[in-house]
């Protein structure tokens, strides 16, 4: 028995390489906690002298503003809960086996091999769970992605994500979405190439109204040179609004429907969720909820009084001339900063 | 143990001269046919990736906790050196590391040896596995060396990202249908072996569960990778012919449903393998019989068919029609009841054995209790309305590491100690094994617990900066002190695994001789010598019995060997038993 384990005097010629390496990784271990600590201490210190005057610093978990972030963060919690009690049980049991019944010479284990009745039980058990916990969820998923409020009733925004910013699009006066393509796109005045810039409000930061649904159409955008006829595909992106509980994926050529509302004015979080090249981790925007009559007054139209409607907007064809093979060059243009 | 076997071993060389050629050096060690030869390449090439793959995290980590500093070594690091940087290391984590240890290296070398075979089945196609994978890793690299670096859009390659990306993409692409070539031809040859090769008496349900395991991961690499070389094919016609399959007014959605067609079935291939190799290991050093084995065994199989139906869960937020969101998602619950089924089988091995905590049976209980949180925290990314939040963020993170490295590259540690002796003759030390196992637990969990806090915070993977730099959110800042603890974490977690190569290459040389079954194990690998001669076994086993057969009262040992004939009275008390 145990003829496996090496011998001592084996240990003894490498001891003092082993005591070494264990003294590092023990002073490592230790600056890691004291780092940590000031970090800490440091963090909480400069937040609060920072933001002394608004109050404490931010939360852990970011504040939630929507009316359905809620149900997703009780169901978080409720994961949360039976997932730990499992985990407790489970290591927990599993460190009581190990030191009771540790080697002992001579003792003799139990000899079988299951029990059909226990492996019954459990089987049944954990899916029982599993399928409350699946069932669970699907009422709220069917409200925040299935069930999208009507145009009429919704504040409409379209969102345009590039590589690596956002635009906001909103309707105007006339209530009409311009629809775009990219044979119209001129840097600097038509980045959109929408059809008539002036129709539309364009805006780099999301404004919405408190206590009104939200419709959103979301968009990745491409780039297409006039003068060049050089074109940068659209890529992915995902819309994450941390403080709503949202995020979907823009998608090329298949625009998206995106819907909430939020219940506490203020400026928020939009980043971007997905992988989209170099200058991913600095595709951000921010988020206002605004009063009405703020938001009237940011936008520059009385958008309570004019109906608004997505119709002529609903499909983006894609309207460039469609390219030949491209040469490595221009894709490395595509990926440019 | 039978005398016989010990007895024959010395005369293996002489009783089978006559009916084949001894290969010469360059044939027996570098183009060999020799399944435990081949196994021992594929080690070596996958440790030495592996250590490269965790030196790019090291790098990524290090961006991440002091972005503006330079990282040592490599300077400077922009976003798209830092997205090269986290690419590579999950393409050679998964692609070269952990894929090509647990099916090229353990299955090569373990399964031959444990169905009683004398090789594979199909031995130069086997040599020609292993020969590919070098090909692709340097297919891999000389994405470095062109203009633009290697590739950037994660190991996913979402089009249209990867579309208009640099000359590196097209290596990622190319290497991946080498790569995938390697995994093809192995899991013919397994399959082939498992159904074919095994020795008398080695019925389906007296396999060990490594090797029910190679054979259950080899089916999914069947089916699954020719979907991703499709896809491959088709990003490449879309970057170089034109077409427009993913990019243009194609559809992206179209390749993350191919890609993760593969890639969700290549998680459980790269879980299995583990799953199967803790088992053997567990009772081993329990003493104690698998408790509910054929339960063991189909849950494997449950879980990869349901692998199959599962993929959509990668894609809840990608513009897929939600309403295939549901329907994907009560599959993916389905596929923890499996998971949980084998967990709480390890408990009831655990149960009144007779446990002897090994550095080997450490890695192994190590790898159950870190694959119980990892499934667990996959609980929360399969609640469709809870994936909304965490998606892409460092909950993922958290979960695919808890999984892969606290499960499948604890299962590998596990595996190593364990089937060390059998590969080199000889033993590993002890006492510095125990030390790396617990250095590496700690600094494990103090590197990706954290990962599961920021991620319900919200914070996004994949970003190289979450304050300091100019134009980067301040929303997820007051959570870089978490990320300079799992940094340093992370480094520990490296330094921590000095001990492992320290213990392993002085072993090789120094260790303890090892005797043919150092573990007292039943299974078929240990009735050879250590390590085995040329074809494994002198004269082919019979075998009588399970593979699992400890504290058997018929025997004085605590063992009972697959292959030891019993004769008179214990063998009619054997009958007796499996009466019951």
């Amino acid at each position: 028995m145990m003829n496996g384990l090496a011998s001592t005097s084996e240990f003894k010629r490498v001891r003092w390489v082993v005591l070494l390496l264990c003294l590092v990784c023990v002073h490592l271990i230790l600056l890691d906690t004291r780092a940590f600590a000031q970090e800490a201490g440091g963090e909480a210190a400069t937040a609060a002298a920072a933001a002394a005057p608004e109050g404490p610093p931010p939360p852990l978990i970011p504040e939630n503003i929507s009316t359905h972030g809620a149900e997703i963060d009780g169901l978080f919690n409720l994961i949360l809960i039976i997932t730990s009690i499992t985990m407790v049980g489970v290591l927990g049991l599993m460190a009581i086996f190990l030191v009771k019944y540790r080697y002992r010479e001579g003792r003799k284990g139990a000899y079988t091999h299951g029990s059909h009745k226990l492996e019954v039980v459990w089987t049944i058990v954990t899916a029982v769970i599993l399928i409350f916990i699946a069932f669970i969820q699907i009422d709220v998923w069917v409200k925040i992605k299935q069930d999208k409020p009507p145009e009429e009733d919704a504040f409409l925004v379209r969102v345009f994500g590039e590589q690596f910013g956002w635009h906001f699009v909103y309707p105007g006066a006339d209530g009409k979405f311009e629809p775009n393509r990219l044979e119209d796109q001129f840097a600097g005045f038509n980045d959109l190439g929408l059809k008539n810039p002036q129709g539309d409000v364009i805006r780099p930061t999301l404004l919405i109204p408190k206590g009104k649904k939200v419709l959103l159409q979301i968009n990745s955008l491409g780039k297409y040179d006039q003068n060049t006829q050089k074109e940068t595909l659209a890529v992915l992106h995902s819309f994450f609004a941390p403080n709503l509980r949202i995020k979907q994926d823009l998608v090329p050529y298949h625009p998206g429907y995106v819907w909430f509302e939020a219940t506490k004015t203020g400026t928020y979080e939009i980043a971007c969720a997905e992988l989209c090249g170099l200058g991913h981790y600095r595709m951000r925007a921010d988020l206002k909820v605004l009063s009405d009559e703020e938001l009237a007054t940011a936008l520059g139209y009385d958008w309570k009084n004019t109906p608004a409607t997505f119709e002529g907007v609903k499909k983006t064809a894609r309207n460039a001339p469609r390219p030949a093979a491209r040469k490595a060059a221009d894709r490395r243009e595509g990926t440019g900063d | 143990m039978s005398t016989t076997t010990s007895e024959s071993a010395t005369a293996d060389g002489h009783s089978h001269a006559h009916e084949h050629h001894e290969p010469g050096l360059i044939g027996r060690y570098i183009f060999s046919r020799d399944h435990k030869v081949i196994g021992l390449q594929f080690y070596f090439t996958s440790l030495i990736l592996l250590v490269l793959g965790g030196l790019l995290a090291l790098a990524v980590r290090w961006r991440i906790a002091w972005p503006t500093e330079e990282v040592p070594f490599i300077g400077e690091v922009d976003g798209a050196q830092y997205a090269i940087l986290f690419t590579m290391h999950a393409t050679v984590m998964i692609f070269f590391a952990i894929i090509p240890f647990l099916v090229g290296a353990f299955g090569n070398f373990v399964v031959p040896l444990q169905v009683g075979a004398p090789d594979m089945a199909f031995p130069f196609m086997n040599g020609l596995s292993y020969w590919v994978m070098p090909a692709a890793g340097i297919t891999m690299f000389l994405g470095f060396f062109l203009e633009g670096g290697a590739a950037a859009g994660g190991w996913t390659s979402y089009p249209p990202l990867s579309t208009i990306a640099t000359a590196g993409q097209t290596c990622w692409c190319l290497s991946l249908i080498i790569i995938g070539a390697s995994s093809v031809m192995g899991a013919v040859n397994y399959i082939t072996t498992i159904v074919k090769m095994r020795a008398p008496g080695m019925t389906f349900f007296r396999m060990p569960l490594t090797t029910w395991s190679v054979f259950i991961t080899s089916i999914l690499i069947l089916f699954g990778t020719p979907v991703l070389t499709a896809a491959l094919i088709l990003l490449l016609l879309d970057r170089y012919v034109g077409t427009t399959f993913f990019s243009h007014d194609g559809q992206p959605l179209l390749w993350q449903h191919l890609f993760w067609f593969y890639s969700h079935p290549a998680v459980y291939i790269m879980i299995l393998p583990a799953m199967g190799m803790a088992s053997d290991v567990i009772a081993t050093f329990a003493r104690r019989a698998v408790f509910g084995y054929r339960a063991m065994a189909y849950s494997m199989a449950a879980i990869a068919g349901l692998g199959f139906i599962v993929w959509g869960h990668h894609m809840f937020q990608s513009g897929m029609n939600p309403k295939l969101g549901t329907t994907f998602m009560i599959g993916t619950m389905l596929i923890a009841l499996p998971s949980a089924v084998k967990s709480f089988n390890w408990l009831g091995t655990l149960w009144r054995g007779n446990i002897q905590l090994t550095t080997a049976m450490l890695y192994g209980v190590g790898f159950v209790a870190m694959f119980v949180i990892g499934g667990l925290s996959g609980i929360f990314m399969a609640a469709t309305p809870v994936d909304i939040q965490i998606h892409d963020t460092y909950f993922i993170v958290a979960h695919i590491h808890y999984v892969l490295f606290g499960g499948s590259l604890m299962g590998i540690f596990a595996g190593t100690y364990y089937w060390f002796p059998k590969m080199f003759g000889r033993m590993m030390n002890e006492t510095l094994g125990k030390v790396h196992f617990l250095l590496t637990f700690i600094a494990f969990n103090c590197t990706f617990f954290p990962m599961h806090i920021v991620g319900a915070a919200g914070m996004p993977r994949r970003y190289a900066a979450y304050a300091v730099e100019k134009g980067v959110t301040e929303t997820w800042a007051h959570l870089q002190s978490y990320n300079e603890f799992m940094t340093i974490s992370a480094v520990g977690l490296g330094l921590a695994q000095i001990f492992f190569f320290l213990n392993f290459f002085r072993s090789i040389s120094k260790g303890k001789k090892a005797s043919g079954n150092p573990w007292n194990s039943t299974t078929l690998e240990w009735t050879t010598p250590s390590p085995p001669g040329h074809h494994n076994y002198p004269v082919v086993p019979n075998v009588y019995r399970g593979p699992y057969e400890y504290q058997s009262p018929v025997v004085e040992e605590d063992f009972l060997p697959q292959h030891t004939k019993l004769e008179g009275e214990a063998a009619e008390k054997e009958k007796q038993l499996e009466g019951h």
